[in-house]
């Protein structure tokens, strides 16, 4: 699969915009706030109906504008294909997504066109508290999973009501009943999430000891670590050890006011031998990993949905030693196809690579 | 800056309080019904106040009615072994228009939402419970409540409250939307479905 043109109206700073791409590795340069990285936002909008960087769709539509149009044409050896999103943000959202002119859902979008995307931001994901691993991990599951999304916002749900009752100064019997009620439905919904996100890191940690490998040529382990323990049991044992955690930190629930236990205080540990990474790896360490990150999204993105999807790698070069870069172009030979933002035309040898400027609001191939 | 006339903008006040009701609509259903003048208005009117003076709830299921009992609960011809317990009168008249019920229904007005301080104590759960009473013809109380975390958390509770008494308790069967595709169901759905499966027959 090519991504063979993108189409932008009203999107961000562009007014109008047909760019014409080749397989390969398509390199935007130009000077900062020119839009290099609305470019990449606009593809990754186009697989996933969402931005990686805004938390509203009003924040995408061109400035003055109520609503924004975007375009990808497809080619495969066989065939062409078009996705067509039309988004209006103002007074309210409303979105309409066709797929060679018929409507389409979200899943849908996803295994037709899958991205991933890496930002310079992503660091934090190695870096800073457990969180921004949950979103990673959530965000790939929901992608491979359309169910998991809703069992997710389910258990979610249920961790904001329950806390509600545990913040309650005096509570009556019929609302300690309403509680029982509460952790059953959060130990089905949480074991349920827990399930999924450790039949997928089954798979997935070792993606990323692969990915690390390639792109570094060290060594790093991922796995998963639970707020309730060893969970190498079935979902019933799961399930049983959330409902004993439960009963054993109710007097600290009931003092703190929250949950304290469940899969939305688990994380994803990363360590090099018996050094967690967050704490002992270098920046550069640091930066390789959370690409390793993304790579193994792409992997495990490919191997459900049978497409190779395209890397929109963002500023990806500015902190990558020679060697790494070299690696990470090396990727398109695998067949991936790649977009990549820089602010300098870095000379990249290679016959499948091509340039386009970025500037004044518009795009031009070199 | 004033547009409209004092009058005018009081209508359209009101009726942007109305559920679904937007300024838009406010304005347009305001601009028609003074285009379309005093008899439907007063129509209108009329039909406003008849509803107010005669529809109330009924004392027994809590449904709206303009007789109480109602006529449901008043039905000879209905099962009064089976209650079905939903939330809103509207969810009444879904399961009325399905058909193939014949039971009695008690209408909770509302679920318990904790983020809104509504506990059990602020729906209608002790007159269910005082319908269940010693003596009671009542052998099954279905739980109707939606399928998001609050309808869930509200049969939950209920079944608990209910358990001591000599009463099957139900709750609606979830799974697979008839005319669905199963290649395309979600797992979360399809392994509901496999566990409330039932016997051919």
């Amino acid at each position: 699969m090519t991504l063979a043109s993108l189409y932008l109206h009203d999107f961000r700073n562009y007014a109008h915009l047909e760019l014409s791409l080749t397989p390969g590795v398509s390199l935007f340069f130009g000077k900062n706030a020119q839009g290099k990285t609305n470019l990449l936002e606009a593809c990754y909008y186009l697989s996933t109906l969402t931005s990686p960087r805004a938390e509203r769709d009003l924040d995408l539509a061109r400035w003055g504008t109520d609503r924004f149009t975007l375009g990808a044409r497809l080619t495969e050896p066989d065939q062409t294909s078009y996705i067509r999103i039309d988004t209006i943000v103002r007074p309210a959202l409303r979105r309409r997504v066709l797929i060679d002119d018929r409507p389409a859902k979200r899943p849908e979008l996803v295994a037709h066109f899958p991205c991933v995307y890496f930002s310079p931001d992503d660091l934090y994901m190695v870096k800073r508290g457990s969180s921004l691993r949950r979103r990673f991990l959530d965000s790939l599951l929901s992608r491979l999973d359309p169910g998991y999304a809703r069992e997710l916002s389910r258990y979610e749900d249920t961790v904001t009501r329950r806390n509600a009752i545990l913040k309650k100064a005096f509570m009556s019997s019929s609302w300690d009943k309403t509680l029982e009620g509460l952790d059953q439905i959060l130990i089905d919904s949480g074991s349920a999430v827990l399930n999924r996100r450790l039949s997928l890191m089954s798979t997935f940690s070792g993606q990323v000891s692969d990915t690390y490998r390639f792109i570094s040529g060290d060594e790093c382990s991922v796995s998963y670590s639970s707020s309730l323990g060893d969970l190498s049991g079935s979902r019933e044992d799961t399930a049983r050890l959330f409902r004993e955690k439960l009963a054993s930190i109710r007097a600290e629930e009931r003092n703190r006011g929250v949950t304290l236990v469940g899969p939305h205080r688990d994380d994803i540990s990363i360590t090099f031998g018996d050094k967690t990474v967050r704490y002992f790896g270098s920046q550069g360490e640091q930066r390789s990993v959370a690409l390793a990150l993304r790579l193994a999204e792409a992997r495990a993105l490919e191997e459900r949905l049978m497409r190779k999807p395209v890397l929109l790698l963002d500023d990806v070069f500015s902190e990558l030693d020679e060697s790494r870069r070299e690696k990470v172009l090396s990727l398109c030979d695998f067949g991936h196809q790649i977009l990549l933002t820089s602010t300098d035309p870095v000379p990249i040898a290679g016959s499948n690579v091509r340039m386009y400027a970025v500037g004044e609001d518009t795009v031009k191939p070199l | 800056m004033p547009v409209f006339p004092d009058a005018i903008q009081s209508l359209v006040d009101e009726l942007r309080k109305l559920p679904g009701i937007g300024p838009k609509s406010a304005q347009r259903l305001a601009f028609h019904l003074i285009v379309a003048g005093k008899p439907a208005i007063n129509k209108l009117i009329s039909s406003l106040e008849e509803a107010r003076d005669r529809v109330g709830y009924c004392s027994v299921c809590g449904n709206l009615t303009e007789s109480d009992p109602c006529p449901i609960c008043q039905d000879s011809k209905r099962d009064r072994t089976l209650i079905c317990v939903v939330g809103y009168p509207k969810d009444v008249l879904a399961i009325e228009r399905a058909g193939g019920y014949r039971g009695l229904y008690h209408v909770l007005h509302g679920y318990i939402e904790p983020l809104k301080g509504v506990g059990p104590e602020d729906l209608r759960t002790k007159e269910l419970l005082a319908r269940l009473g010693p003596g009671s013809p009542v052998k099954e109380v279905i739980l109707a409540t939606n399928p998001d975390v609050d309808g869930e958390t509200t049969a939950l509770y209920l079944a608990k409250v209910l358990k001591p008494l000599e009463v099957r308790v139900t709750r609606l069967a979830r799974g697979l939307p008839f005319g669905a595709d199963l290649d395309y169901a979600d797992e979360v759905t399809l392994a509901r479905s496999l566990e409330g499966r039932r016997e051919v027959t």
